[in-house]
């Protein structure tokens, strides 16, 4: 169909090439068609039959299953771009999100790409670099005091007081989480700092040492972020995603609770001022560790993507943002509104994965007979998941997102769990039965729960169950 | 003609590749039951079908130069020169070679070479067929199977994808 009217516009209808698959393919499939685009999804062989797939208007098969020889390949998204005549790339999360090399690709072709420019993506990409950033931009970084010598009581002490207690004692040239010791206070600090040395010498051929605060009870709270780049920001409230396993995260709120006001501010504009620092272009996210036993406010990193708890952000104050930034990256006005630090509503999302929580979350993909999900108000669910449908073993285990809405938490924690309770996946093992263990357990209903929350009381649960038989 | 004069498809594929270095623009040879038609440029619609029976269905599709269409006739009907629909390329004899990736394919080394293979090429597994370029880096894609070119399925310079038929290989009798 073509449109004769005349105006400011072009009359061309936009290409948008989706780099991604799963859940988020079909998200992006969704805005672009809201914006009046055509959508392309680049698939890998696998996923020729996705509901991505089937919802694009043209499919390209770039590779095989394997996504380091197909989603993972700068090259072959740009050449897809260049074979189907895109204006836009849109890497959903993950995959090629933040890798500079198809941003420049794709500049070199004059195609957009909707996200941050290359130089951002490698000024955030690495901690170092992402913590010079923050501490230009006055964002509140974790402390680290090198220490000048390991036997030196009287320094020492007065190092971990500048520090505080508890603190991690850490090898420079240490990683991976080796040569890190806990020291809960100044007398461990004097006795462990000259054995964390000679550790240290003994396994980095080099005694450096520097003393970073611990948390041991933080939660995982973080600030969407919309920079028009060119330094101007607007701030979509923040999300609460405490409830993690191993760092992955589980559910996820908008806003999050029991913050106070003088809290939410120090972390909107400190997020605020990363945008100007960066000259920040399109969605983000700038993630914080917030102490529930101290003041506390740590900058985390910077997700230079839209990310996968973007919807309840969506949900809570009533946005597109997948579809802003393909507008932003076409040139044209992304149509987002101002908003007040704090939503009118709360929106939750459960994360359902293909995994069993009662084994340990073993990935569990298979083939899927059934799915039926729950109706009602404010219930939102973004998933590529359709009957008989036989979910991939090569990539994730993210299934979908539930998400639901209400006039708040409590009302939102309610209908969510009535909503996890008529979720029906059938034929493979799903993280439902946690979720509703979670959304129903009296810790979370009262909310502000460190990241450190979930495994013992899960481990306790599992326990607790008892087991006679099968 | 007489019925021993009929020719296999090994006599088809030679007389192809003679013609495909030849200068004609358009060639037209008919035997008794198999006629083969090729241009250079859009083969004409006509070129299509004779009708008499005949056994071994074949389309074959080289892609420079002279676009050759091999075409088997129907059995039933004895309607002449009615232009049929487009002719579904029947399926091809052998062993599909597919685009490792997506990209263009090449089949020369270079644009006014001569190309890797033409039908009737013998080709071991390590043959080179073509090339796949993916951002201006050169792929060769090889034969994988050790045998006869019988068929070429993707155009010079085509835009392809994952899996998709580049040609074919009659893989070695013996």
């Amino acid at each position: 169909m073509s449109q004769q009217q005349g105006g400011a516009k072009p009359a061309a209808i936009p290409t948008v090439l989706v780099a991604n698959r799963g859940e988020i393919a079909v998200r992006v499939i969704e805005a672009a068609h809201r914006i009046g685009a055509r959508a392309v999804l680049a698939v890998s062989a696998a996923d020729r039959n996705s509901l991505g797939a089937a919802l694009a208007d043209q499919v390209v098969v770039i590779g095989p299953a394997q996504a380091s020889q197909s989603y993972l390949r700068p090259e072959l998204i740009a050449q897809a771009a260049i074979q189907v005549g895109a204006d836009v790339v849109h890497p959903g999360y993950g995959f090629l999100s933040e890798q500079p090399e198809l941003t420049e690709l794709l500049e070199a072709e004059g195609i957009a790409f909707a996200g941050p420019r290359a130089e951002t993506l490698r000024a955030v990409g690495d901690k170092s670099s992402a913590r010079k950033v923050a501490v230009a931009a006055g964002t509140p970084v974790a402390v680290a005091a090198p220490v000048a010598d390991p036997h030196n009581a009287e320094q020492l002490r007065s190092l971990g007081a500048e520090v505080g207690y508890p603190l991690l004692v850490k090898a420079v040239y240490g990683g991976g989480g080796r040569g890190i010791r806990l020291a809960p206070d100044a007398e461990s600090l004097v006795s462990l700092a000259p054995q964390a040395a000679a550790e240290a010498i003994a396994a980095f051929g080099n005694g450096e040492l520097y003393l970073e605060r611990y948390y041991a009870a933080a939660r995982h709270v973080e600030v969407q972020v919309f920079g028009d780049g060119e330094g101007n920001a607007l701030i979509f409230g923040d999300r609460d995603c405490s409830v993690q396993r191993r760092h992955q995260k589980l559910v996820e709120e908008c806003p999050a609770p029991g913050l106070s006001a003088e809290r939410r501010k120090i972390l909107h504009d400190s997020s605020r001022a990363l945008v100007r620092e960066l000259r920040y272009r399109g969605a983000g996210t700038v993630e914080f560790m917030v102490d529930t036993q101290s003041e506390d406010v740590i900058f985390l990193e910077v997700n230079a993507r839209i990310q996968v708890e973007h919807p309840v952000t969506e949900e809570a104050f009533g946005v597109d943002l997948v579809a802003a930034q393909l507008r932003l990256a076409l040139g044209m006005d992304p149509e987002l509104p101002e908003v007040p630090p704090v939503p009118p509503t709360t929106a939750i999302e459960v994360r359902i994965n293909a995994e069993d929580p009662l084994l340990d979350f073993r990935p569990s993909p298979g083939h899927i007979n059934t799915v039926t999900w729950p109706r009602g108000p404010g219930i939102r669910v973004d998933t590529h998941l359709r009957d008989d449908y036989s979910f991939p073993p090569f990539y994730d285990s993210l299934m979908g997102k539930l998400i639901v809405r209400a006039h708040n938490r409590e009302a939102a924690v309610q209908a969510l769990a009535s909503a996890v309770a008529r979720t029906r996946i059938d034929g493979v093992k799903t993280t439902l039965p946690m979720h509703e263990f979670v959304l129903n357990h009296p810790d979370f209903r009262a909310g502000s729960m460190p990241t450190t929350w979930f495994g013992p009381v899960w481990e306790t649960h599992l326990k607790d169950r008892t087991q006679p038989d099968d | 003609m007489a019925e021993n004069s009929r020719p296999s498809w090994d006599d088809l594929v030679q007389l192809i590749t003679e013609l495909d270095g030849s200068d004609f623009d358009n060639v037209a040879v008919d035997y008794d039951g198999i006629s083969v038609r090729m241009s250079r440029g859009d083969l004409p619609v006509e070129a299509a079908a004779q009708p008499v029976p005949v056994a071994p269905a074949a389309a074959v599709q080289p892609a420079p130069a002279p676009a050759a269409l091999v075409q088997p006739e129907p059995s039933a009907p004895a309607t002449p020169a009615t232009p049929a629909a487009p002719a579904a390329p029947a399926a091809p004899q052998g062993t599909a070679v597919t685009s490792p990736m997506l990209g263009i394919f090449f089949r020369s080394p270079a644009p006014g070479e001569a190309p890797f293979v033409s039908v009737g090429d013998t080709v071991t597994a390590d043959s080179v067929i073509g090339i796949i370029e993916v951002m201006k880096l050169m792929n060769p894609v090889h034969a994988g199977v050790a045998g006869t070119v019988s068929a070429i399925a993707a155009k010079d310079a085509e835009a392809v994808e994952y899996g998709q038929d580049l040609l074919f290989i009659a893989p070695e009798a013996s």
